[in-house]
């Protein structure tokens, strides 16, 4: 395994860094503290990011982005959520997709909506599956009717109407379009009746409800979208009929696992480093608490299992590169759930190091162990491992 | 060991369970949430369990309290953690600051402070010890003259003159009544040079400096004290001069069954909440409970909070009717409840799925309070480097 970081992934790197000390992590804290989860989202922060390329980083050459891959995407993410794992997940969610709008968009739909992600530095994407009654059931679905979401879209000549609802939907409130997962054949399982349908957030009939409020992660909105007699045209149907579960829809291989070990480990290497400078300083006992076996075991700790999910990380990356969506699929969904278990081990000691101090808001290690809790149910944690089962060597 | 309880400990367990119920669940999520940490004291539910008794149950009998042994001491206090742990520590610190005051205090001084303190429905109590320099120091303890609290008591006629200040103090932003530990001797460690004092509030020189915005347990209040020429009567020195540790140790030997029995219903809250969950959620066609994942989950939780309540038990019984005690029991116990505490509320969040990180629903809010547990009455770590001296 080769991974060096040469020229183009260190500028990146080295972009994503000074964002995250200079933009990011002056206002991250203060922004978490907002008691109002709308009011915690700052629309400054994602046009400063938009203007050096985050929003549209996964856009291709070819489509005048600069299609930075895999590799380049990870190092990004792991450098925002080093300053808040909330902003890194609001821009790529929207690289995430990229690939509905550039590869899976008909030529048509692709004129009409990528040119207004490119230029308006507030276009932010999303993708509205979760419904109340349908969370696990969407990611492993039973062969059955009547399970997933609901929400329905109606055929009338060249429209379709939407009727339903959906919950806890990243970037709900504050994304301009939406792919929306409906459910197109009630009579069928999911995966042979869901249609795809790009939804702009100001269709007539389409409204946010509740901004949700989460113990952490905060800066990441997630909010309800609501559809009741929502017209759109036949030409914003992405797909086919039928097809939205089985079609494949996120072109760059890897990505979705990808995104969220990185997420997580960036935060977990922030509380990393706030612990051992915080236990380098802080004397007790006549010495750094860092010199009492206690913290210095728990430090070399912390230190061990990042190494060993970053190793995981990037041997996940070069995986997918090279081979694509044929890449070996246990260890790639695996690597989500011992990154989001060692994030939380690690957060949980730093918070231990700190002591009282810790559970304090104006220090910042509380903060990193709220933003970790969030991840087990995120892509569901316990169906990831499930579904790995048949596929382990 | 016989755990038979009496009607009283039943009736007071009830008790409990009800007003916890009826007056507490309704409200904690809404105090929770409040911004500003000094808007979160439950000022009403203080007042209306302190008519029940709740505020001096464990306040000997002979100063007109509950005088609660330590074993329904902890049957009360997990019915109520299990709704809110901070409104629970909020009546509970009462019941511990106000036995040290019946056990180390002069007749006098218990005549002065403890009638007031029973009588007044919004009299609380707090304990001054930790200072931003001093935390693990005081616990250690580390015998140095360097290290431990700065905060001193200087002689002054017949009295004392004190400077300095106190953070994370509990209930120090209400409390009418503050045991504090100052140096008196500045040549010498904690062991010899610290002394025990009671400061009523309203002392000259006494004032708060900020409340802390905590992550969990946002009910119980923490704030600094800030010691500014506070003079305080020679009439207020608890004991003998330079004996506040052996004091503490002497008050402190039964462990503190307070706080394993907090971790405790705070695991059971959670548990309770993610088996509800899980019989009613439906995923899969059928109640998530009969998938196995999560199956296993809940019967692992459900195990170690058994396990915790039999240490919880085992430590309120062997303080009364083991001589002398083992003290090791109650260190194994405060380390073992505290994590499971925090093992069993991060089950419950998964449980709930995207909804288990929400704070509309039930389960982070029992995930940030047992973070709170795992420093007090020193970190964890503290706690097993002196337990292992005694092994």
């Amino acid at each position: 395994m080769t991974v060096q970081l040469v020229g183009e992934y260190r500028a990146l790197q080295q972009m994503a860094r000074e964002f995250c000390e200079q933009e990011i992590r002056p206002v991250a804290a203060a922004r978490d503290r907002i008691k109002d989860p709308a009011k915690v989202f700052d629309w400054d922060l994602v046009r400063k990011g938009s203007a050096l390329g985050l929003r549209t980083l996964a856009v291709p050459e070819k489509f005048g982005g600069p299609g930075v891959d895999l590799m380049g995407q990870a190092l990004v993410i792991l450098e925002l959520a080093r300053g808040d794992g909330g902003v890194a997940k609001t821009f790529s969610q929207c690289w995430k997709w990229t690939p509905m709008l550039t590869e899976l968009a008909t030529k048509e739909q692709r004129e009409l909506f990528l040119p207004k992600f490119m230029e308006d530095d507030t276009y932010l994407l999303g993708l509205g599956g979760t419904e109340p009654d349908a969370g696990s059931d969407n990611r492993w679905p039973p062969d059955d009717p009547r399970a997933g979401w609901k929400t329905s879209a109606v055929r009338h000549g060249d429209e379709w109407v939407l009727n339903g609802m959906k919950h806890f939907i990243a970037n709900g409130g504050v994304a301009k379009l939406f792919v929306i997962m409906a459910r197109t054949d009630p009579t069928v399982p999911i995966s042979k009746g869901t249609t795809m349908f790009f939804v702009p957030s100001d269709t007539p009939g389409f409204r946010f409800g509740r901004r949700h409020d989460k113990v952490g992660w905060r800066f990441y909105q997630n909010a309800e979208l609501i559809m009741e007699n929502c017209v759109i045209p036949d030409a914003f149907r992405l797909g086919e009929v039928n097809k939205g579960k089985t079609q494949r829809r996120d072109d760059v291989a890897g990505f979705n696992d990808v995104e969220l070990v990185a997420n997580v480990l960036g935060m977990a290497q922030a509380a990393y480093e706030y612990a051992i400078e915080y236990a380098r300083n802080r004397v007790q006992g006549g010495k750094p608490i860092i010199n009492h076996q206690a913290v210095g075991l728990m430090l070399a700790d912390m230190y061990m299992r990042l190494e060993a999910a970053r190793a995981y990380l990037f041997r996940v990356v070069e995986g997918s590169m090279e081979q694509g969506h044929d890449y070996d699929s246990a260890s790639r969904q695996l690597a989500k759930v011992f990154a989001t278990e060692t994030a939380i081990s690690v957060t949980q000691k730093a918070l231990e190091i700190y002591g009282g101090a810790g559970i304090m808001k104006e220090n910042p290690v509380e903060k990193l162990w709220r933003d970790v809790s969030v991840f087990p149910h995120l892509a569901a944690d316990s169906v990831q491992i499930l579904r790995t089962v048949e596929k382990l060597p | 060991m016989d755990f038979t309880f009496t009607d009283e400990q039943r009736a007071l367990q009830q008790l409990a369970r009800d007003f916890f119920e009826s007056e507490v669940r309704p409200v904690a999520a809404e105090y929770d949430q409040r911004e500003d940490p000094r808007d979160c004291v439950p000022w009403d539910i203080i007042e209306k369990g302190s008519k029940l008794g709740l505020r001096t149950l464990g306040t000997p009998e002979e100063w007109g309290g509950g005088g609660a042994d330590l074993l329904t001491q902890a049957l009360v206090i997990e019915e109520m953690a299990r709704v809110d742990i901070g409104a629970s520590k909020t009546f509970s610190h009462n019941w511990k600051v106000s036995s040290r005051i019946a056990a180390l205090c002069s007749e006098e001084q218990k005549k002065r402070f403890l009638p007031p303190f029973v009588a007044d429905h919004r009299y609380l109590l707090s304990n001054a010890v930790t200072e931003p320099d001093a935390g693990s120091d005081s616990h250690l303890p580390y015998d140095v003259p360097e290290a431990g609290p700065r905060c001193f008591a200087e002689r002054n006629g017949k009295g004392f003159v004190i400077n300095g200040m106190k953070n994370f103090i509990a209930l120090a932003g209400v409390s009418k009544l503050i045991i504090l530990w100052a140096r008196t001797d500045r040549s010498v460690g904690i062991t010899k040079g610290l002394s025990t004092f009671i400061v009523p509030r309203d002392t000259p020189g006494l004032s708060n400096g900020q409340f802390h915005d905590k992550m969990g347990m946002r009910l119980y209040n923490n704030a600094e004290l800030i010691f500014e020429n506070c003079h305080v009567p020679a009439e207020n020195l608890v004991g003998e001069l330079g004996q506040a540790m052996q004091q503490r140790a002497a008050v402190a030997k039964g462990g503190n069954i307070e706080l394993m029995a907090h971790a405790l219903g705070c695991a059971r809250g959670a548990y309770e909440h993610a088996l509800d969950h899980a019989r009613n959620r439906v995923q899969g066609l059928k109640p998530i409970i009969e998938h196995q994942a999560i199956a296993m989950k809940l019967a692992e939780m459900a195990m170690e909070v058994e396990v915790a309540r039999a240490m919880v038990w085992r430590c309120a019984w062997a303080s009364e009717h083991m001589t002398p005690p083992d003290n090791r029991l109650t260190v194994f116990s405060k380390v073992f409840c505290t994590e499971m505490a925090l093992r069993v509320t991060r089950r419950a969040v998964e449980i709930f799925g995207g909804m288990g990180v929400m704070k509309d629903g039930p389960a982070e809010k029992y995930l940030r309070d047992a973070a709170v547990l795992l420093h007090m009455d020193a970190t964890n770590q503290i706690n097993l480097i002196k337990v292992a001296k005694r092994l």
